[in-house]
């Protein structure tokens, strides 16, 4: 095909404007992509104005990415399929639970060789319970190979051009490199994985860990506890991988989707912050979602409950305390109070106790 | 059968804080002598000798006023006597005292006692190289050391915070036991046999952090400091495949790995003394004084052995993070440099 690789961005909020400013400068940069970047834009009217006329005139997203300019070659779309109808890639930042309608809006529309690659944080219920990662709904529904992108990327900052790493989990090598140059730029470092599950799953995980953390800022239980807390989360993560996941390899949590996104979303992120004050203040997940996030929703507490679910399922709870309590206090049957009994006889510290009595 | 005899070698805010668990664990065993010896380098304090103040009120006054000590621990103010009956030696002095306290010792303690290192740092080597405490004290006592890492912050675990604690340990028989005389309902100790990845591990730390640090100082923001973290995380793995090879990699997920640069990144004096040093612009020595009298911070100097191992092997190259924290510490290189590292840093490590 000697065609250009056409780009088509499914989704406008602050996190798909920021990735539009690095996508569609590339998009201009480099020969092998065509120039023209479609964003498909969920329409709305902004002081009598249409949105996607906002963004083509005056090239900024200003309902969702204020302050910002994006690169006059990416064109706002009202209409879905006419954005996406072209495109060999398909990048999908959208929250989780307009993927399905999305993609069912998409099939047979859109180029049968195309990919996808999803930026979307989050799992989706499957029937019956339990998780459904989102790249393997796209996957299903559209019948195309789907690679995700997860990283410690706040959003703002990533547009603000300040320096940050992520990491892109696409299990066919061969899209590797058109990948990773669509999004690389001076600021954004990408590092390309096979680990396409491990990858998502990480993304989705650190929510709940990020909860236990904000538990522990919130009952001032200190530092070393809270890193305790990030350790055995990470700890149950891999493990949580290993079960439900298999075949994934260590060093892939040492990528940016693993530690780095924890470790920030564990100081950072607000998942850590309204559980903070889940703890301080009393109210509940729903008030406090109110209150601090003008009604958005947590994804920890929703991740924690499916994740729990499929432990159950697996008989598995007690190999996950921390998750298992994290579950727990999001759903009031244990006290915040409750989380270091919960996690003091980890499995991960038990490791030793098969070893002979103590005669020398 | 002999009880194992446990002693405690140091009588810092450290040795005190573990010596509670240890009294508390050797007085609930069947295999252990219930009287631990400790330690105590005399002083004054008020007129009185501090061991006397210790043994009568099982306070340590001078080091941690508002801690109470079991009544089986024991200070005693000669080393040799301390140590000579004990199976199990705990060391928890700082390091400058290591080599002086190890001559009084040698020939002293029975030949099939086993020491356990809680002293961190290192020494430098004749050669600049990171010598190891564990190895000071295998090599001038003649017995195996394990070490005890992974929690930085002694007051937390005297009060009662859930903190996690690595031991790395190279012979098996050993590990139920070691277990069993630090751990408490709210230390958890893990034991592995990759006791050089443990040590290092919880030295290169402090050199990230200081970098970690840095990007405080510069008000970048969380992402960049993941990066450094991430990086820094990197070039420990490969550090210790360098220099210390055998290492494993589920080693970095105990405690002494992960959870210890968290703690580090986000909270200890290297990361508060770098970040003063890139607000303030004042040289490294003058902070150090003002910051945090009394220690010595290890960010710096531990960056320097560890540019000058680099160096000797021609490897600085691949290790960018570590060669420029070291770089920005002496002013060799400008701190926009620290970025500028992580853009151009290879992955294929």
């Amino acid at each position: 095909m000697a065609d250009k690789t056409n780009v088509c961005i499914v989704g406008s909020g602050n996190w798909g404007s920021a990735i539009a400013k690095i996508v569609g400068a590339n998009a201009a940069a480099l020969p092998e992509f065509e120039e023209r970047v479609t964003m498909f834009v969920y329409e709305e009217l902004i002081d009598g104005k249409k949105l996607t006329e906002i963004i083509n005139e005056t090239h900024e997203n200003v309902k969702y990415l204020k302050g910002h300019k994006l690169p006059s070659n990416v064109v706002a779309v009202p209409d879905l399929v006419e954005a996406a109808k072209n495109a060999d890639i398909l990048i999908f930042v959208v929250p989780h639970q307009f993927i399905p309608n999305f993609c069912k809006q998409l099939l047979g529309k859109i180029k049968p060789n195309a990919i996808a690659i999803s930026l979307i944080k989050g799992f989706d219920k499957a029937e019956g319970g339990g998780i459904d990662l989102i790249s393997h709904i796209i996957t299903r529904h559209l019948k195309i190979p789907c690679a995700v992108l997860m990283g410690a990327n706040l959003a703002n900052e990533v547009a603000e051009g300040n320096f940050c790493e992520t990491t892109i989990g696409c299990t066919d090598k061969k899209y590797g490199k058109v990948l990773r140059d669509l999004f690389q730029a001076n600021h954004f470092r990408v590092v390309v994985v096979e680990d396409a599950d491990a990858v998502e799953v990480c993304g989705a995980l650190k929510n709940i860990v990020a909860c236990g953390a904000g538990f522990v800022d919130g009952l001032k239980l200190g530092d070393n506890t809270k890193a305790a807390v990030i350790r055995l989360g990470l700890m149950e993560m891999i493990r949580f991988v290993d079960v439900f996941y298999p075949g994934s390899k260590l060093s892939t949590f040492f990528e940016s989707c693993g530690v780095a996104d924890l470790i920030t979303t564990c100081y950072g992120g607000r998942n850590r912050r309204v559980s903070e004050a889940f703890v301080t203040s009393g109210k509940t997940i729903e008030e406090l979602e109110k209150e601090m996030l003008n009604g958005q929703k947590l994804q920890g507490p929703p991740t924690a409950e499916e994740v729990n679910y499929m432990l159950k399922n697996k008989k598995l709870e007690d190999k996950f305390p921390l998750f298992t309590a994290i579950h727990k206090i999001c759903t009031n049957q244990l006290k915040p109070n409750d989380l270091i009994d919960c996690i003091r006889n980890h499995p991960e510290h038990m490791d030793t106790s098969i070893m002979p009595s103590p005669k020398l | 059968m002999d009880r194992i005899n446990v002693c405690i070698i140091g009588s810092g805010n450290w040795a005190t804080t573990i010596a509670r668990n240890v009294g508390r664990n050797v007085a609930n065993s069947q295999h252990m002598e219930p009287i631990v010896y400790m330690y105590v380098y005399e002083e004054i304090v008020d007129g009185r000798k501090l061991t006397e103040i210790i043994n009568t009120t099982h306070i340590n006054v001078k080091y941690m006023p508002d801690f109470v000590l079991p009544t089986n621990i024991v200070a005693v103010d000669d080393v040799v006597k301390t140590a000579r009956d004990a199976d199990i030696l705990i060391f928890a002095i700082p390091p400058t005292f290591v080599n002086s306290c190890c001559k009084t010792l040698l020939g002293k303690v029975k030949p099939t006692a086993h020491a356990v290192s809680l002293i961190k740092g290192f020494e430098r080597g004749d050669d600049g190289q990171i010598v190891l405490i564990s190895q000071i004290i295998m090599r001038q006592l003649k017995i195996p050391c394990s070490v005890l890492v992974g929690c930085n912050l002694a007051h937390e675990i005297a009060n009662d915070n859930f903190v996690e604690g690595t031991i790395g340990c190279r012979d098996q028989k050993y590990f139920r036991l070691l277990q069993d005389i630090f751990k408490s309902a709210t230390f958890r100790v893990v034991v592995t046999d990759d006791a050089d990845c443990v040590e290092i591990c919880s030295t290169l730390r402090n050199v990230i952090a200081f970098g970690a640090g840095c990007a405080d100082g510069m008000e970048l923001n969380e992402n960049t400091k993941a990066g450094i973290i991430r990086r820094g995380f990197l070039e420990t793995l490969q550090f210790v495949d360098v220099f210390y090879p055998g290492c494993r990699m589920a080693t970095f997920f105990e405690a002494c790995g992960i959870s210890d640069l968290v703690t580090s990144c986000y909270a200890n004096r290297n990361r508060k003394l770098a970040e003063a040093f890139v607000k303030t612009g004042q040289p490294l020595s003058e902070l150090e004084h003002i910051l945090i009298p009394g220690h010595e911070p290890l960010g710096p100097v531990t960056a320097e052995l560890v540019h000058i191992m680099l160096e000797k092997k021609g490897l600085a190259d691949k290790f960018p993070l570590f060669t420029v924290i070291y770089k920005i510490c002496v002013g060799d290189q400008p701190l926009t440099r620290l970025v500028e590292t992580l853009r151009f840093a290879r992955e294929d490590m």
